[in-house]
């Protein structure tokens, strides 16, 4: 598995246990008071069923200043005609907070089709994350974009800038930390291949990679946080990737990104503890040939060929 | 590859050999105590002169052989950070294993990656041409090993850019 599964595993699986006519037996015999599921950037959902009602409850750290981006009608454009309710007020459960609920009802199956309905919710988090991607594309059609970079601080010390660039190009700087000096080395050797992709003829219309240090000009006149272990990693996204229907894709892709250069540099990490594993038993074979037979294996034969067993 | 490294590794290996005559000697200060002489090293008397052999500034080994036992000292190529990186988990990751080898030695002597520690004990229960053996080809697995990693991370990092930039392009 190369790429990360794009919506959230269990949210899928809860889902399709429990939605539709034909599983209302399900749903009596297995309520949910309330289940907590984590996911990657320190996301967390709670769910529960009352009867048919299905509520999913959601908290997300930097959940206000993304909040400013169009949020709200995102969501509500996203998951329209599907019967889907959203309160955007904070409300507490067991002691954690959470951003907003939403709320629909489990025996009926929306328009789109329980598959589509299902793959729609799992991927909540990047519906959110996704807003103000698609809030900023809207500004640069209409002319409106903020001179200063906009950012998205959807990690404790890391955050995603989107700023226009030149001929509605727009570019996307990821600050990306990695606390281990080794992870380091390895993702550089990663993102050195990403800038170079594009020399690949099939990639020349992928997206621009670069990287470096230090911010990049994208980034002046806003605080940013620099730091030792900070790394900046900019992807200049063209027209045609960020128009009208490709959009989606490229806001999908580009919500998983961080994790998934960690993901991989964690993979390597492990391919390699393997490998050296390995080579250890290797060289121990080695050095046990240098050790005599032990003493009773030797053979023991009379003088006229017979063995002694 | 390796063809260019069999005169070093020949001249290691018959260095090794010479060097590898070791015999049961007690310790002079302390009575009844048998120490490998070449890690004290308080008697002049017993202990030779330590031999470099390089291949570059950047690839050398260093033996120091006593009368009880002999220190043999690798530093490995290491041409840039990934290497350095791979070499230094690799070296971490073998010396936790020292007790299984039983010649490794737990740290490595300062300026070296690795060291090894043969005993006398060591030459009496093992054949002494295989224990060169074994060090020769230790030699070149590290070096086939951290070419064979360094590809390997190479060659994911094509695929994850690769896969990861397809997506835009449909």
């Amino acid at each position: 598995m190369i790429l990360l599964e794009g919506g959230h595993h269990m949210l899928r699986e809860v889902l399709e246990l429990r939605l539709g006519p034909d599983n209302a037996g399900f749903r009596e015999r297995n309520p949910v008071d309330a289940m907590s599921i984590a996911d990657f950037d320190d996301v967390a959902y709670c769910i529960k069923t009352k009867d048919n009602m299905f509520t999913l409850f959601f908290s997300m750290p930097g959940f206000s200043e993304i909040s400013e981006y169009g949020v709200q009608s995102y969501l509500n454009k996203a998951y329209a005609d599907c019967g889907v309710n959203f309160d955007f007020n904070t409300s507490t459960s067991d002691g954690k907070v959470f951003n907003f609920s939403m709320t629909f009802d489990l025996s009926t199956i929306p328009a789109i089709g329980a598959e589509a309905f299902i793959d729609n919710v799992s991927m909540i988090k990047r519906n959110v994350l996704g807003a103000p991607f698609f809030w900023y594309f809207d500004a640069i059609r209409n002319g409106t974009t903020p001179d200063l970079a906009v950012k998205i601080p959807y990690r404790k010390d890391e955050s995603i800038y989107l700023k226009k660039g030149k001929e509605d190009s727009v570019v996307v700087v990821f600050g990306v930390t990695f606390t281990d000096k080794n992870d380091w080395v390895v993702a550089e050797v990663f993102l050195r291949e990403f800038a170079d992709a594009r020399r690949e003829p099939a990639l020349s219309t992928a997206p621009a990679v670069s990287f470096s240090r230090t911010a990049p000009g994208e980034l002046k006149g806003l605080t940013v946080d620099e730091g030792e272990s900070i790394v900046f990693i900019s992807f200049a996204l063209f027209k045609r990737h960020w128009d009208e229907d490709k959009a989606d894709a490229s806001v999908s892709s580009l919500c998983q990104f961080r994790n998934y250069l960690h993901y991989h540099v964690k993979c390597s990490k492990a391919f390699m503890h393997m490998r050296m594993r390995k080579r250890v038993d290797d060289l121990l074979q080695v050095l046990n040939r240098a050790k005599p037979p032990a003493e009773g294996a030797v053979e023991r034969k009379t003088w006229t060929g017979r063995s002694m067993n | 590859m390796s063809t260019s490294q069999q005169p070093y590794l020949q001249c290691v290996r018959s260095t090794l050999t010479a060097a590898l005559c070791l015999q049961n000697f007690g310790c002079q200060e302390v009575e009844r105590h048998n120490k490998p002489e070449v890690e004290v090293g308080k008697s002049k008397e017993v202990i030779l002169n330590p031999v470099v052999i390089s291949r570059n500034e950047n690839e050398k080994v260093m033996i120091e052989p006593s009368v009880n036992s002999l220190r043999f000292s690798i530093k490995i190529k290491q041409a840039d950070e990934l290497e350095e990186v791979l070499v230094a988990k690799f070296m971490r990751f073998l010396m936790q294993r020292a007790e299984h080898f039983m010649v490794l030695r737990r740290k490595a002597v300062p300026g070296y990656d690795l060291s090894f520690l043969i005993t006398n004990v060591h030459t009496e229960t093992m054949f002494k041409n295989k224990v060169v053996d074994f060090v020769i080809q230790f030699m070149e697995d590290i070096d086939k090993e951290v070419s064979a990693m360094k590809l390997g991370v190479n060659s994911r990092g094509r695929v994850v850019a690769a896969k990861f930039l397809e997506q835009f392009t449909y």
